[in-house]
Parts: structure tokens; sequence; C-alpha cells
């Protein structure tokens, strides 16, 4: 299965739209990604931390990006790509 | 006054939403595993894996046989939770009595919302975009509509995914009755349907002509609970989640480690009794009976239920309650679950015991206020030691569901 499960921080441009905060452009694996689709938002709580998973879509790939709302980082977790 | 009630059924639910969180899993066969080990179990599969026979409950050895490039994803119980939290917010703009039944599924009561049932068609379609365009594009339910709880639900049961159908009418009601099998019913399984079959009660019809009196003799009061829903009769109505008390609260685990170790078996007894007691307390409760024991791996097993003198509130209580009824009947075999309950529940009762005072209990509270703000384990028995990933959070599908609806967005800063 195409899937790689990672947990690094990543570079990123977000703006804030009508539904609240959106990821924009990030960079991973010294490329940038522009992110297409916003398909999926939930959120879990990690300990005190609170986390807030982006399931985005770009150039026919899928992340899932993770924004953690203490430290105020973002991390990617999950890519998949066919 | 002319009652309305929904009943809202999302399809395919876990696997819809991992196919909304990554479009690439789409259109293809798709299940959602408990465990991905050979002997896991699929809890929740696509549209497009039931097609070939990929249906809840088949483990993950038979479905990779049956389709080998199945996409097989362990559950996530956050990303569910969460999504249902953003749904149920959708559906409480339309009524404050709503009653979440299960992670996937709702009763609204519209009664005073809507008219006719034509508004609430319109209401349904509504809904329906709304969960399109705010949750996810993928997500798709069935509703029905109908004026009780159990045909607004037999209505959603029986029409197609993404669709809705309204009974509006005794004739409407009939008309469908006569179209589907007793067991297609909300409640009627194979042993009732059996069981009815011996009252010589073989379709929805004679279930509804039959009479109420001998249903009662043959099945007690539920025999009364079949006769009203077949005839259009509400037995209880929509409750909100503060008016549900829950029958009974539990946990149990497939242990990965089935020989009979009984240091082990006590260590997962003390999480599921942990777990259990979170939610004890969670709601405010105390159970006045326990439930307790394990199933065999080649068959069989052990359970006992024991009314308990003192309410059981904390963990402590839970789990020397629970252990005293299994070191008595200590496996000899390899296990393959155990599960513990505690049932009979009320509202606490402030009144101090003569022998024993409030100290454990406000202990217990404490700690839960620890491990709710820096999460599970934080602080635990030391017979939990190295348990972290074992027993984990997993969606039951019990029929109340600790949504928080007030929740209307998410916030995240």
């Amino acid at each position: 299965m195409p899937i790689t499960k990672t947990n690094e921080q990543i570079e990123i441009i977000t703006i804030f739209t009508i539904n609240g905060l959106q990821p924009f452009i990030f960079k991973w694996a010294g490329k940038k990604f522009k992110v297409e689709k916003v398909n999926l938002v939930h959120e879990q709580k990690q300990g005190d931390d609170k986390l807030v998973y982006f399931s985005v879509t770009s150039e026919n790939n899928y992340f899932k990006l993770v924004f953690n709302t203490n430290s105020l980082k973002w991390f990617i977790e999950e890519i998949y790509h066919e | 006054m002319q009652k309305f009630i929904l009943h809202l059924d999302m399809n395919s639910y876990f696997a819809s939403v991992e196919q909304q969180a990554n479009p690439l899993y789409r259109h293809k066969p798709l299940g959602v595993c408990a465990y991905l080990s050979p002997r896991g179990c699929i809890i929740a599969s696509s549209k497009e894996a039931k097609k070939i026979g990929i249906k809840t409950g088949t483990n993950v050895a038979e479905a990779k046989k049956l389709y080998p490039n199945i996409i097989l994803l362990e559950n996530e119980p956050a990303k569910y939770r969460s999504t249902t939290t953003k749904i149920f917010s959708i559906l409480s703009d339309y009524t404050d009595r709503l009653e979440p039944y299960s992670i996937d599924e709702a009763f609204l009561d519209l009664t005073g919302h809507i008219k006719t049932y034509e508004q609430g068609e319109k209401l349904i379609l509504e809904i329906k975009q709304r969960i399109t365009k705010e949750v996810g594009d993928w997500l798709t339910c069935s509703a029905g509509l109908s004026w009780t709880r159990f045909l607004a639900k037999f209505a959603s049961d029986i029409c197609r995914a993404d669709s809705h159908l309204v009974l509006d009418s005794k004739i409407s009601m009939l008309e469908k009755f006569n179209q589907v099998e007793m067991t297609e019913a909300w409640g009627i399984g194979k042993n009732i349907e059996r069981r009815l079959n011996q009252l010589e009660i073989y379709n929805l019809i004679e279930l509804k002509n039959y009479p109420v009196a001998n249903l009662m003799q043959a099945f007690g009061k539920p025999g009364y609970f079949l006769w009203a829903n077949a005839n259009g009769i509400e037995i209880e109505g929509v409750r909100t989640q503060q008016e549900i008390i829950p029958k009974s609260i539990g946990h149990s685990y497939c242990v990965p480690k089935q020989e009979p170790d009984l240091q082990y078996i006590k260590a997962i007894l003390m999480k599921l009794c942990e777990k259990t007691g979170r939610r004890l307390r969670q709601n405010n409760l105390e159970a006045k009976k326990i439930y307790t024991g394990y199933s065999l791996k080649y068959g069989g097993g052990f359970f006992k239920s024991k009314k308990i003198s003192e309410p059981l509130y904390t963990t402590e209580d839970i789990f020397n309650n629970a252990w005293k009824i299994i070191s008595q009947h200590p496996p000899q075999q390899k296990i393959k679950m155990i599960a513990i309950s505690v049932s009979s529940l009320g509202p606490i009762s402030d009144q101090l015991n003569m022998f024993t005072n409030n100290v454990h209990k406000n202990i217990s509270q404490a700690l839960d206020k620890i491990n709710q703000k820096f999460g599970e384990h934080t602080v635990y028995s030391g017979k939990m030691w190295g348990l972290e990933m074992q027993a984990k959070d997993r969606i039951g599908f019990r029929k109340t569901v600790d949504i928080n609806l007030k929740e209307d967005e998410i916030k995240y800063l």
C-alpha cells in the first residue's frame, strides 16, 4: 500500500478563510505543494495538546497535515501517492 | 398534534469518512478494521467492498482472499467522533430534541418545527446538502420520516443508500410492511422471528393484526413493544442525551496474549475497569450490578453477574468486585476475550456510608480530571503498567454516544 507514515515538521503558509484556518502551501521533501483541496478536518486531544488534522490533496497525492494548537507547529503525518 | 420523527443513518460510515479524507481511496473496496492482524475484524466496509461480499464481521485474512488488493485501514476513533460532532451539530440546528442513537445514527423530533410531510422532505434534502457541503462531499445518508421512532428507523433502514423514505400514513406503512421480510424491521432478528413463527406470525402485517394479549403472554412486556411498533403506536419518543440513562456501561477486549496468565488477565481487567469507571463517572452515575468474565479460544467461557450492596463508583471498587469473581474461576485454557460491565445504573447518591467516607470518590474524580486534561494513561494504577497499547480506544456500537453538541464549529485557536 503506497502510504507512508511519518511525523516531520514542515514549513507552511496558511490562510484564514470563512471556514477558519486552512493550509495553503507547504514544503516537503524539497518540494512545494499547493493544497488543492481540504477534504476533511478533525480534532484530537493528545495529552494537554489539541491537534487539528487536515486531510488534503495536492497533485494527485494525499497528505495528512497536523497542527498542534499548543506549540503552533505543523507536521506531516501521512503521505499517500499512487 | 401530528408527530414528525426523522431518523438519519450515515452510509458505510467509517469507510466513507476514510474515503472522504483520502479521495484516492474512493471507488475502491476498502475495509476499516479494529486490528490489522489476520484475525482482526472489518468493522465497516465501503459500498465497493460490500458488492464483492466483504462485509462487517469479515476478518482480514478472509477479506484478502476475496480481494487481494483490498485497502485495509486501522480505525481512527477520533476522526469518526470529530466528524459525527459536526454532523450532529448540523442536526441540532433543526430541533432541540435530538437523540444521538449511535456514532452514525440520530433521531430528530421535528414536531412543531414542520407542519407537513412535504416540509419534512424538503428539510431532509436540506440536511443532506449541508452535510455534503459543510462536512464532506463523499458522505451520504439514508433518512426515514414518519410519526413514530420505530417507523422512522424502519423507513431509513429499508430505503437505499443516499435516499429517503417517508411513511406518512397507515396505508404507506402497510404497503412497505408487505414488501419486506420481518427481519428487516428494527428489533426483529432471527431469534425473535423464530419465536414469532411459532405463533404463526410470518410477516409484519400478521404481527400488526395479532392479539396483543397473546403476544404479551408469549414475550412478556417486549410483546407489547412488538405489537405497538407494528401498529404505529409510539412507545418512548425521542429522548435527548440528557434524558437517557444507559442500561449498562462496559468494555471487552480480544486479548493478543491468549495463555491463561492470571497476572496478565488481572492487568487487562484493571484497564477495562478503569475505562468503565471513567464512563460511569463521566455520566455522574453509580452501579449496583457487575457482570464479568472471559471467553475461551476454543469455545465456551465463564461469565457471572452479581448484585452489589454498596454502589460501584471508583475504578478500585469495580476492579475488586470483578477480580473476586474471576479469580474464583480462573481459566485453565487459552482465552479469547475478557469483558466487564456494570448495570443497575442510577444517579450518584451523596449519602455517606457509615463505614467509609468520600475520599476514594474524590480521588477518582481528581484522577479523571488529570487524565482528561493531560491524556489517557497519565496517571494510572500500577497494575496497568506496560499496557498502553492494549485495550486501546475503540468506537463502541452502543446506543448512546458522548457527543458534545455544543461545539458547532471547530475551535482550534
